[in-house]
């Protein structure tokens, strides 16, 4: 029998390995997809062989991606969900953004705005209780003031434009913009100095290249160690630390990863009539098609927000209010395109290095990318086809004509130039709704067992989201345009959840959440769940994957303290930075894979 | 209803039923469509000894209105100076999404991309073979024997009451393409014959692509019950969000392909044999034909700040 069962090497899961590896517990990571342990030479970065969800090398599908389907997800609306499998999970696709929760969205606040954010969902504990754990991870990745480049100079120039003042906290507090907070090295040496491939491995070269591709995966700068590849997504982070523990940690112990295995079910006992026990898990080799049990003391769904559902159902476990899988929360993201006359760097350097937050609103970042990435970006809409239908929406606002795709000519000469180009995503304060949820699919199952379905209702959101997102969308041509935008468009994205949240949430009322205010399952004991799944709500608008792992180090803590009598450590001890040296040595040989 | 249209420079007169029109256009409804109306009224053409005949040129010919629909599909995204541009009535002297193979990497994508259960997608291919039911094999395919094919005005429909017959495994791309056309031909019934012989949609214009589109995206009633009478259970009543499902991926996907690298991408060293034409159209990193490993972008930190910390409010310093 393990002490703990993780499901999931994501943003999540590889977070609560490190913790309790640290205390000397014996952790099994079960990942579904594949382990990418050289991605130098696995990883091409092209844009479709990476993104392809037919057969992208990060795809959600099983490792053999060239022989074998991905695993399909039924979508009952316009809509496109981001799932990825595989050591790191969405932390490969993810810009390292890292800002804190808006402090509104937690049930201790008292600020004059209160009823601006979800006030029916909030947290069940305070944002100060959360802060010491915020600073845990920003210390472990580490988090970084982003560095800038020309398309950050630009959206400065526009937030400067429209009377916006600096954030110089890592801390949300009042309408404001600021460079990042990123899970992303600064650079160091070469990096971001010269594009002489010779000059920019490591050691000459450190943290951010500037190469424009984090939403394929980060390995640089080449060369370098894996702890020390430029940005934070998990296995460059957490990854080698749970690999390692042994070796950074006075009691550590260092966690068994196996890759290729899916989680097909949760084994569980009746515990009495309206209680269960997880006691472990039942998982099936995707290489192999082997059925295998593994048995422990407590057991963490990471797997995310569709798929801990996904598994919950398939597990039959209790579900007596009915909330797992309700309460999918995405951001309502949208998407603007500011088209320049000038140069705006838009393909080079870190993906999104510059934001602007709205209390009470949500938020939005500044966003580059290559040209596939832009033609997909301009190809997505709820509002039809620009010039010729819109789907019944017509909406208008501070951007240039109606809302809806770039197509044909109009593309054409907008892609024109890719560096001429400054994109900015809209991220919803949006509200928890129990109609928007996973639930299980009428479709035939696959190897797994039966597959989720994801409903989400877009054009029905709560009136407050879908103020919220009119208001954000309209802050964001202003600021376009203040920055010197020839033209802005709006693509009104459909359902397009990047940031999924609280399918699992956590809250104070067992009437509408499953997770109590430890992340612990209301109804079943030793399980936890640790991933966005476990959020309370949408944060208020803030990228998700922060505050997921702060509130993991969080549920670490209680599971060390309830089933294994330990004590916390948080507050009483200095976190070990993922560069550590000890960490790079277990890495140099060749324990992290 | 007669309608006249020009494949190849020749004149082709075709013969709707009033049924069918209304039923293509939209106008007679779902409730004909429930009542059984339509699928009933489809009607093979190939007699029983020219079957075998029929099975030689299916696969060919399914693979052509598959390729010439996507194509179509590729060019509303990305239009080039192609001859499905051309049709579209929308060219750029610049190439487009038919060179970067995007018809290719769309049809691969769709395939495997959106598992639709067997009975379904057959349910589907059912469906919306009317769309191509007056659409004849392309001539191209025809010669020799099989001319007897075309002298007895076989149609891509006979294909396809073929392939279902012989219970084959659909991959989404097909019913995917049949109801881009069965949409087409409800925008404009004459598009069955047109410069791209196999493929209405491919036939319509630019704007008329839209339009098409439009049907799908907003579930055409006439659209939705076609699916659903034709749909096994439980997946009937699903047609509606089916629909918004496929039309957003179709297009989301076509021009991300377009400016791709898929068309000169080399599976087995991971790299582009050459440039992709998406990186010539967009002045992607000029001259390269790899991605970068980085640029001399790094401009300093606004306002020369390198780090913050928790608000003085919070317990920062």
């Amino acid at each position: 029998m393990r002490d703990v069962i993780v499901i999931g090497a994501g943003g999540g899961g590889p977070v609560v390995a490190k913790e309790l590896a640290a205390r000397g517990l014996d952790v099994l990571v079960l990942e579904g997809g594949p382990w990418y342990t050289d991605p130098e030479r696995q990883w091409s970065r092209y844009e479709n062989d990476a993104n392809s969800p037919a057969d992208g090398y990060l795809r959600f599908g099983p490792a053999d991606r060239f022989e074998r389907p991905p695993w399909f997800r039924e979508l009952p609306q316009n809509s496109f969900v981001w799932q990825l499998a595989g050591s790191g999970g969405t932390t490969q696709h993810y810009f390292g953004n890292c800002p804190r929760a808006m402090p509104g969205v937690f049930d201790d606040y008292a600020g004059a705005d209160a009823d601006a954010y979800d006030a029916a969902h909030r947290f069940p504990f305070g944002y100060r209780e959360l802060i010491p754990y915020y600073e845990w991870v920003e210390a472990t990745l580490p988090v970084q003031t982003a560095a800038m480049g020309t398309k950050e100079a630009v959206f400065f120039r526009g937030c400067e434009g429209v009377g916006l003042p600096v954030n110089p906290y890592k801390d949300i507090l009042y309408d404001s913009f600021r460079p990042q907070e990123n899970a992303i090295l600064q650079p160091g040496g070469t990096a971001g100095r010269t594009n002489d491939e010779a000059l920019l491995t490591y050691p000459q070269a450190t943290g951010c290249t500037f190469c424009g591709y984090c939403f394929q995966g980060c390995f640089e700068p080449r060369r370098a160690p894996r702890n020390l590849k430029a940005k934070r997504q998990t296995d460059n982070s957490y990854i080698p630390m749970m690999l390692t523990a042994q070796r950074w940690a006075a009691d550590g112990r260092r966690v068994t990863f196996t890759p290729n295995a899916f989680v097909t079910r949760i084994l569980w006992d009746a515990a009495r009539t309206d209680r269960a026990v997880a006691r472990g898990v039942r998982w099936r080799d995707t290489q192999t098609g082997e059925q295998h049990e593994e048995t422990a003391q407590v057991v963490v769904m990471s797997a995310g927000c569709t798929e801990d559902p996904r598994l919950w159902l398939n597990s039959q476990l209790p579900n007596p209010n009915g909330w797992v899988g309700r309460g999918y929360t995405d951001h309502a993201i949208d998407w603007l395109v500011g088209v320049f006359d000038e140069y705006t760097g838009n393909s080079k350097g870190a993906s999104s290095s510059a934001r602007v937050d709205y209390p009470g609103r949500g938020a939005l970042e500044q966003v580059g990318l290559p040209p596939a990435l832009e033609g997909f970006a301009m190809g997505f809409s709820d509002s039809g086809v620009r010039g010729v239908y819109d789907n019944g929406r017509p909406l208008t606002g501070r951007w240039d004509g109606l809302a809806g795709r770039v197509y044909g000519a109009d593309l054409k000469s907008v892609l024109s130039d890719v560096d001429r180009l400054v994109n900015v995503l809209v991220l919803t304060d949006d509200d928890v709704e129990p109609d928007d949820r996973v639930v299980r699919s009428t479709f035939p199952e696959d190897e797994n067992g039966p597959i989720p379905r994801v409903r989400i209702k877009g054009r029905e959101r709560s009136a407050r989201t879908l103020a919220n997102r009119e208001f954000l969308a309209n802050r964001a041509a202003d600021i376009l345009h203040a920055a010197g935008a020839r033209r802005v468009l709006r693509m009104d994205f459909g359902p397009l959840p990047l940031h999924v949240h609280s399918t699992m949430r956590m809250g104070s009322s067992a009437d509408d959440s499953v997770l109590d205010e430890h992340a612990e399952a209301r109804w079943v004991d030793r399980l936890f769940v640790a991933d966005n799944a476990a959020l309370a709500n949408a944060l208020g608008g803030p990228n998700p994957t922060l505050t997921n792992q702060a509130l993991a180090t969080r549920t670490c803590e209680r599971i060390f303290a309830k089933y294994f009598g330990g004590d916390p450590w948080v507050g009483s001890e200095s976190p070990v930075s993922s560069l550590d040296d000890r960490v790079t040595a277990g890495v140099l040989a060749g324990e992290a894979g | 209803m007669t309608i006249r249209a020009s494949e190849r420079g020749t004149e082709r007169e075709i013969t709707l039923s009033r049924r069918e029109l209304l039923l293509r256009t939209g106008v007679l409804g779902a409730g004909a469509v429930v009542g059984g109306l339509w699928p009933s009224a489809a009607r093979a053409t190939v007699p029983d000894a020219l079957r075998p005949l029929l099975a030689q040129v299916a696969d060919p010919a399914i693979q052509l209105l598959v390729r010439d629909t996507y194509a179509g599909l590729a060019v509303f995204a990305v239009p080039g100076p192609d001859p499905y541009s051309q049709a579209q009535r929308v060219t750029t002297a610049a190439p487009g999404g038919v060179e970067a193979k995007a018809p290719e990497l769309l049809a691969h994508t769709l395939d495997s991309y959106i598992s639709l259960p067997d009975a379904y997608a057959q349910a589907l291919v059912a469906a919306f073979r009317t769309g191509v039911e007056d659409v004849p094999i392309p001539h191209s395919l025809l010669g020799g024997a099989l001319s007897a094919l075309e002298l007895v005005g076989a149609t891509m429909d006979d294909v396809l009451r073929l392939a279902l017959a012989n219970d084959e495994t659909v991959p989404a791309s097909l019913p995917l393409a049949l109801l881009m056309n069965f949409a087409a031909t409800q925008v404009r019934p004459s598009s069955v014959v047109g410069p791209i012989p196999s493929s209405p949609f491919a036939n319509l214009t630019w704007s008329e692509k839209g339009l098409a589109f439009e049907r799908i995206e907003q579930a055409d009633p006439a659209i939705v019950a076609l699916i659903d009478a034709n749909a096994p259970q439980p997946l009937k009543e699903g047609a509606s969000g089916l629909l918004r499902f496929v039309g957003n991926a179709m297009l989301v996907f076509a021009p991300f392909a377009g400016y791709s690298e898929y068309g000169v991408f080399d599976r087995s060293t991971l790299r582009a044999t050459r440039r992709p034409i998406g990186w010539d159209l967009s002045r992607y990193m000029p001259g390269r034909t790899t991605p970068a490993d980085g640029w001399p972008e790094f401009l300093g930190y606004y306002q020369d700040r390198r780090e913050t910390h928790t608000a003085p409010e919070f317990g920062g310093p």
